[in-house]
């Protein structure tokens, strides 16, 4: 018999068990149907109809750290968690959906599937194969995800961690190889009412089980009075830096596979402005949880605050649905990284280097064994984030961003790109970023996110310029 | 692959409605929330809860309608490629 150190009953138990077997049934279901073709497998066709295509952004979006991770910036930064990271990231995100999904879906060639298959169509190889290092450096971010269950399954059952994240990987490698695409949007629609239902319950039940905010302000403002004001006792750079990762959207694979798989450039468009105040709301609500879990339990380490108050407060049943809620949100986007990564691997890599294709056959076999590999790997790189998640945020997009954000926006929209200037921009943001902050550790005081982004800015368009005049010249 | 590196006619894919009452959501929903906070308002918990639950809802009823019109359109292709190779189907 397993020792529960939290609150747990059988109905928690039954909700759980029937969450596992839903998904799996789901995945199985769709098994032979969607793998006719790599079109089907990864973009469900191109087929998917609105209210799919908002269930499978939204949920995609979340996960470990969008709960766990948000949670804990209303325990260690308060209120600067929405006005220098949340709501800069909503605002960010209008133009993206605005411009850039429909432009996505509507005028990018169907062939285009990935985003470093997007980068050689903007620019060449060379700046596909460069791209397809910011998608894979996605796999660390893995490891902040299946450590969030781990977490909780420590907590809750003495596991050895290793134990839990064995469980984590082997379910998510199930249904992913399963059917792809297809798989992912069927679960994420069950997985979005999961997490939506348990989050907007749990933040009505933990805030009046706390008192509301004069008991939450009360108790936390004397020792900690930073966590109510606007920035959060952060400086100006370090607030900026934290606003701008709200640009990883830009990066972001997931996101250009959802518009790439809309029926249509205006479902693409309008799928993701339906999901920007629901994503906004939704860290509301996480980070007022993350402020009461600090209020009732001040001391320890903050995941074990979180959970236990979530385990105290939530009625049995609805319980079990929260924490089914945490892995719906992990799987959900666990399964659709793994995907977008092991068709880099296997896409993107592979054609890259050798020019060649392979059939969608065997292109779907590679990517079965690619699935497998990123899943062994993402289950060691937890132990890079055991000290905080949001290191693994931080780190990851802070990369992505680096190199593909300038080259991917601009080559959107810029006449005048050329190849070099693609392909030299995304290398020298990676070698910038890593050597300003891992090298250097941030001289100046100034982020590396907010350095890197200018600098690579500049170094595009003086790329862009003198070898577009010099192909003009020798036209 | 073939590049393009000449940006063809501009895409028009305005939705001024949509796009606008988008907007205003964001907006509206942004002010709720920062004021929410500084003046720590304790209804902001049950607003958040609304708009969380209610729109799920719906896309989880509209999501579920789409999965089973797609297993029914799946299964009817299934059965129609019964007994063809592999490369029938593809053709």
């Amino acid at each position: 018999m397993l020792h529960l150190n939290v609150a747990w009953s059988s109905l928690d138990t039954v909700i759980l068990i029937g969450y596992f077997v839903l998904m799996i049934g789901i995945g199985l279901r769709f098994r032979s149907k969607a793998r006719k073709s790599m079109s089907s497998y990864f973009l469900s066709g191109r087929s998917l109809t609105l209210p799919l295509v908002i269930g499978t952004m939204m949920t995609s979006w979340y996960d470990g750290y969008s709960l766990v991770g948000v949670a804990e910036y209303g325990a260690t930064i308060g209120i600067a968690g929405m006005i220098v990271y949340i709501i800069p990231c909503t605002l960010s995100r209008v133009p993206f959906a605005i411009w850039i999904a429909p432009l996505v879906r509507g005028k990018i060639p169907e062939n285009v599937l990935t985003v470093p298959d997007l980068m050689e169509y903007l620019y060449d190889r060379k700046a596909k194969l460069l791209s397809t290092i910011a998608v894979l450096a996605g796999v660390l971010y893995n490891g902040v995800n299946f450590l969030c269950i781990s977490q909780l399954l420590e907590l809750m059952f003495d596991f050895p961690s290793i134990v839990a994240i064995i469980i984590s990987g082997i379910i998510t490698g199930i249904y992913v190889m399963a059917s792809g695409m297809w798989s992912v949007t069927m679960t994420d629609v069950f997985q979005l009412g999961f997490i939506s239902i348990s989050v907007g319950l749990a933040v009505i039940l933990v805030m009046n089980a706390t008192g509301g905010w004069e008991v939450i302000y009360s108790s936390l403002s004397v020792e900690s009075p930073t966590l109510f004001e606007p920035m959060g006792g952060m400086n100006f750079a370090t607030c900026l830096s934290w606003a701008l990762i709200g640009l990883s959207i830009y990066t972001e694979p997931m996101m250009y596979q959802r518009f790439s798989a809309s029926d249509s450039a205006k479902t693409a468009k309008r799928s993701f402005l339906f999901c920007i105040p629901m994503w906004l709301v939704y860290s509301t609500a996480v980070i007022m949880l993350g402020f009461c879990a600090r209020t009732l339990h001040p001391e320890g380490q903050f995941y074990e605050a979180f959970w236990q108050t979530i385990t105290d407060i939530l009625p049995m049943g609805l319980r079990g649905l929260f924490v089914a809620g945490l892995v719906a949100a992990v799987m959900s986007t666990q399964s659709s990284y793994v995907l977008v990564q092991a068709a880099a691997c296997t896409q993107d890599l592979y054609t890259g280097i050798t020019g060649k294709t392979l059939s969608d056959k065997k292109m779907i076999k590679w990517n079965n064994i690619a699935s497998v590999a990123i899943i062994i790997f993402s289950m060691l790189s937890t132990q890079a984030w055991m000290d905080s998640i949001i290191n693994g945020l931080y780190f990851v997009t802070g990369f992505q961003i680096a190199g593909l954000f300038i080259p991917l926006v601009a080559g959107l929209f810029y006449n005048k790109r050329t190849a070099f200037a693609g392909w030299f921009t995304t290398l020298f943001g990676y070698v910038f970023w890593l050597v300003w902050e891992y090298v250097f550790a941030e001289p100046t005081g100034v982020p590396a996110n907010t350095l890197t982004w200018i600098v690579t800015f500049f170094i595009f368009i003086i790329c862009a310029k003198l070898i577009y005049k010099k192909k003009s010249a020798n036209a | 692959m073939k590049s393009n590196n000449q940006r063809s006619d501009r895409f028009d894919f305005r939705d001024p409605v949509v796009t606008a009452c988008s907007l205003l959501a964001i907006g509206i929903q942004s002010l709720i929330i920062i004021l929410g906070f500084v003046f720590r308002w304790d209804w902001l918990a049950w607003e958040c809860a609304v708009v969380l639950i209610i729109p799920a809802a719906i896309i989880l009823a509209y999501g579920i309608k789409a999965i089973v019109e797609a297993d029914q359109m799946m299964s009817k292709a299934a059965k129609g490629n019964e007994g063809k190779t592999d490369e029938q189907i593809e053709n």
